[in-house]
């Protein structure tokens, strides 16, 4: 099944000195999300499978989809396990 | 160092169509210390962090770094607070308690451009006067404790401004039967707060419900002149967005204040801010603000109100003219007079200061009944 991911429903966040300041829910820690990560968090105001990400950022970066793809794919993974994004 | 001049600026960066400039040089770095605290104190440290950054505030590098941290540990407190503005709110919606959410997290996410613009440093919620008990019992419940007791049973419901509470985790919650407190404050008329339609935003994946526009804008007139002495400048930043945005109708805001006998906070507010942040909107309130002329007794509630030494007993004498009915007058002054035992931990606890207050108040209501 194709994996999709967006920003928390529940986390509230803040963009401000390049970066996204996101709490993903009350008590958490609040992730700092720079350069790469913050473009993440800007694509995905809206789900986006990995494919989808990957090709954004290649266009962004002018950089082979492919090589995105293995990059980007652990970080999507980590950030929705530390509950900034939502896996549909 | 003109600290003041320099607040001022830092205030109007971004709002003020005049050119406010920052100092010609990097501040010594006493001079720094004190500026910064007092931009803490005022919650506009996003303000100073842009101005640092755009140039037009020069610092050294370690004052540049001090101003960005100094608006990420503020911003970090909103964030916190927002979380906790989703919590309560669940709370509330659960017991079927309604609100309105006033101040800071409305204000950052309907007037401003981006809401990281705008810090605050605790929560405000506009409950029903019927639902304020229960709501208050419902939060002790889960770890909230009260700063203050009421005076008497029933005190909060009829008479408070607000119950400040604090959360397990040292947050602060403030809970409002209505905008302000004092001789103002009881001519404000909360079901008005009610019936007129609601501004929403949405937050932590729910929409929020908040003051309509123009009464947002009331509001933050008079937290700007009866909040806090000196006045902070936060809500005279607030006061700029909303009339640079031109999202207030100024008619609407008129009757309003009138309908609360408000007209001399709203002059007040419009032209502090416009003079301190050296605006030159033409938005119509401003103009209207300049020629307004306050009545005599407009003058001295408002120089009293302001006044530094604007004492709890003061304000209290000044709230029993404006209580509607004898009764509700008399139910208040003697609640004033003859509290809980509890009520006078920490507070106008002199047996002087008792009498004289409940002398005066209840002067006051021998007159207006006369009246």
């Amino acid at each position: 099944m194709l994996v999709r991911y967006q920003r928390a429903a529940g986390a509230v966040w803040r963009n401000a000195h390049g970066c996204a300041f996101v709490l993903p829910q009350p008590g958490s820690e609040i992730v700092v999300l720079a350069g790469t990560g913050h473009d993440l968090w800007r694509l995905l105001a809206e789900p986006m499978s990995i494919d989808q990400v990957a090709h954004c950022l290649a266009e962004t970066y002018d950089v082979p989809a492919d090589a995105v793809t293995r990059d980007v794919a652990p970080i999507l993974d980590e950030l929705a396990s530390r509950g900034v994004l939502d896996e549909e | 160092m003109d600290v003041t001049a320099l607040l001022r600026s830092v205030a109007a960066f971004g709002v003020s169509e005049t050119s406010v400039p920052g100092p010609p040089e990097p501040l010594d770095s006493g001079d720094w210390d004190e500026l910064i605290t007092h931009v803490q104190w005022h919650r506009i440290t996003h303000l100073l962090a842009e101005a640092v950054s755009s140039g037009v505030f020069p610092t050294t590098d370690v004052q540049f770094a001090g101003a960005i941290e100094a608006d990420i540990v503020a911003l970090t407190g909103a964030l916190c607070l927002e979380a906790q503005l989703v919590d309560v709110a669940e709370l509330l919606d659960d017991v079927g308690i309604s609100f309105r959410v006033l101040k800071g997290p409305a204000v950052a996410h309907l007037d401003y451009a981006d809401p990281a613009w705008r810090h605050f440093g605790d929560l405000d919620l506009l409950i029903p006067s019927d639902a304020l008990e229960e709501a208050i019992r419902m939060l002790i419940g889960l770890g909230y404790a009260r700063r203050f007791p009421q005076p008497r049973d029933g005190f909060d419901r009829r008479f408070t401004k607000s119950v400040s509470l604090d959360g397990p985790d040292g947050q602060q919650l403030d809970l409002h039967r209505t905008l302000a407190a004092g001789g103002f404050g009881h001519r404000i008329v909360p079901s008005m707060l009610w019936n007129a339609p609601s501004s929403r935003f949405t937050l932590g994946g729910r929409d929020f419900d908040a003051l309509g526009a123009e009464e947002r804008f009331l509001h933050a007139c008079y937290h700007l002149v009866l909040g806090n002495a000196p006045p902070r400048l936060v809500p005279q930043r607030d006061i700029a967005e909303m009339l640079h945005n031109d999202t207030v109708a100024g008619d609407r805001v008129l009757i309003i204040a009138s309908a609360w006998q408000g007209k001399a906070i709203l002059a007040r507010a419009i032209t502090t801010t416009a003079d301190n942040l050296r605006l030159s909107t033409d938005h119509p309130l401003v103009a209207w603000a300049r020629e307004f002329k306050p009545s005599r007794r407009e003058q001295r509630e408002l120089a009293r109100a302001t006044s530094p030494r604007y004492s709890y007993v003061a304000q209290a004498i000044d709230s029993v003219p404006a209580i509607h009915g004898s009764r509700d007058r008399l139910a208040y002054v003697s609640a004033l007079a003859f509290p809980r035992r509890s009520y006078l931990r920490g507070r106008h606890s002199g047996a002087g200061a008792r009498v004289r207050h409940a002398l005066s108040g209840a002067l006051n209501v021998l007159k207006e009944s006369r009246d």
